[in-house]
């Protein structure tokens, strides 16, 4: 049994689902004590009876980073997983607020939630692992707000791996992975993206993040895990 | 089940010692190959119980890969740690840059690494599972170096080759490349003793990389089969590229 995380705490923000558990689920099993911060309170609950005794706080990271950080007491390894796609228009039809919107769920909450575990993690000499995206490196054919929120999140990582060294800072990109209810016709295109031909699954993301856990020497660093959808920076 | 086999170009000190042994711990069965130091070879494979083949990556690379399906009955991963570390590539005099120069370090480092890979691809596809190939390049290769010309651009061939082979072999072999800062090997210890300290405090971790944390990526990289084309970057947030 890997108990290399042992004696370590974790947050993993947006961890009741999706990718998100499947990291808890990687971190718990190498043995940390995983702090999951979740908007739903079913879902979370449901999330730790499928894993184990996980520290399960319902907020909403967009507002309630204060409540969430009443329940974290030390920090060495923060997962800022929560996101996602809320818009798929066009430049031309999306408008400034959901543009808002999608950068303050997105990148906000992540600085916001960083801000707060800074302390923590000097403390620890910790690290971070910021989820972005594969079309955060290169942008797909809709929702330039993500696109553009993304690839913000992941300069920002690198941009943080000098500033708060020692603790080291990386990004994981995932490519297409289906964790909602996709239409056929949305995987097949998302496979295509891929050289894999496949959508991936959220444990090869999580088993990334891990990697990126454990490497002392892995830092500024954005790793993609995509199936080859992406192969420039 | 039959263990897997790696290959690792190189095998015999520094990276690959580390990447060898590494995937050793992990299960493999480990080829440490070597062109002269075979000593050095036969020592890091026998504390492992691996074998120590012999072979000069830039002209018999075919027989190489040959000779390790032959020992071990398979290959799955193979590691193209090997490379030219000549000193004399370290120079910001582009007169310096002899076609010897050239030739010897594009041999090994470029050519080297491409026949290692389509002769391993010729076997990785004959076989059952996926198969493996890992890459080596370095900063320079990304962004530009004063000194080592010809190195960062054996080393940017490397990057593109990757890309390449990662769309020539999909979706059967994942071809990855990591790029590597500044790892205590050799070139550390050709660094001034002054400015060694200097260089690793400029590195925001604070400390040059270990052989075997190249390992852990290698090994990373071997176990997923969803990460394809991918240059991962081990530098101690160095370069931030």
């Amino acid at each position: 049994m890997d108990n290399s995380l042992s004696g370590k705490t974790a947050l993993v923000t947006g961890g009741s689902r999706g990718i998100g558990k499947a990291i808890v689920r990687a971190l718990y099993g190498a043995g940390a004590r995983v702090i999951v911060a979740a908007r739903e309170p079913k879902t979370l609950i449901r999330a730790a009876k499928e894993i184990g005794e996980i520290i399960c706080v319902p907020v909403d990271v967009r507002r309630d980073v204060k409540k969430l950080f009443r329940y974290v007491d030390r920090l060495d390894i923060l997962v800022n997983n929560a996101g996602g796609m809320e818009h798929f228009g066009s430049f031309e039809t999306t408008s400034l607020a959901a543009w808002k919107s999608t950068f303050e769920l997105n990148l906000w909450s992540a600085v916001e939630v960083t801000r707060a575990a800074l302390p923590h993690l000097r403390r620890s000499n910790g690290c971070i692992v910021n989820i972005a995206s594969d079309v955060g490196r290169r942008p797909f054919d809709m929702g330039p707000d993500y696109c553009a929120a993304k690839a913000a999140l992941i300069n920002l990582t690198r941009y943080l791996a000098a500033e708060l060294a020692p603790v080291r800072v990386n990004a994981v990109c995932p490519g297409p992975v289906v964790t909602g209810p996709w239409g056929a016709a949305a995987i097949r295109k998302a496979a295509a993206r891929t050289l894999a031909g496949r959508t991936g699954r959220p444990e090869e993301v999580a088993s990334a993040v891990l990697f990126a856990v454990k490497c002392g020497y892995l830092s500024g660093a954005v790793c993609g895990v995509d199936g080859g959808s992406v192969r420039t920076p | 089940m039959m263990p897997k086999v790696v290959l690792v170009t190189g095998g015999s000190r520094g990276n690959g010692a580390a990447i060898a042994r590494v995937f050793a711990a992990a299960g493999y069965r480990v080829a440490v190959n070597y062109r002269t130091s075979r000593a050095d070879a036969e020592a890091v494979a026998e504390t492992f119980g691996g074998v120590a083949v012999k072979g000069d990556v830039g002209k018999d690379a075919e027989a190489l890969v040959a000779g390790v399906v032959k020992k071990l009955g398979r290959l799955d991963v193979l590691v193209n740690n090997a490379g030219a570390s000549d000193r004399a590539a370290w120079t910001d005099d582009l007169d310096a840059v002899t076609d010897d120069l050239w030739d010897r370090i594009l041999e090994t480092d470029l050519r080297g690494t491409f026949r290692c890979c389509r002769a391993a691809a010729r076997v990785m596809r004959k076989g059952k599972g996926n198969g493996k190939i890992i890459n080596v390049t370095s900063i320079p290769a990304l962004t530009g170096e004063r000194e080592g010309i010809v190195y960062s651009i054996a080393k940017a061939g490397v990057l593109g080759m990757t890309k390449s082979l990662a769309m020539l072999l999909a979706p059967r072999i994942q071809v990855n490349c990591m790029a590597l800062g500044s790892i205590e090997t050799r070139w550390v210890e050709w660094l001034p003793p002054a400015l060694r300290n200097s260089y690793a405090s400029a590195i925001p971790v604070g400390r040059f990389g270990r052989p075997e944390e190249v390992g852990e990526l290698a090994l990373f990289l071997a176990s997923s089969d969803w990460v394809t084309g991918q240059t991962y970057v081990l530098d101690g947030g160095e370069a931030r590229v």
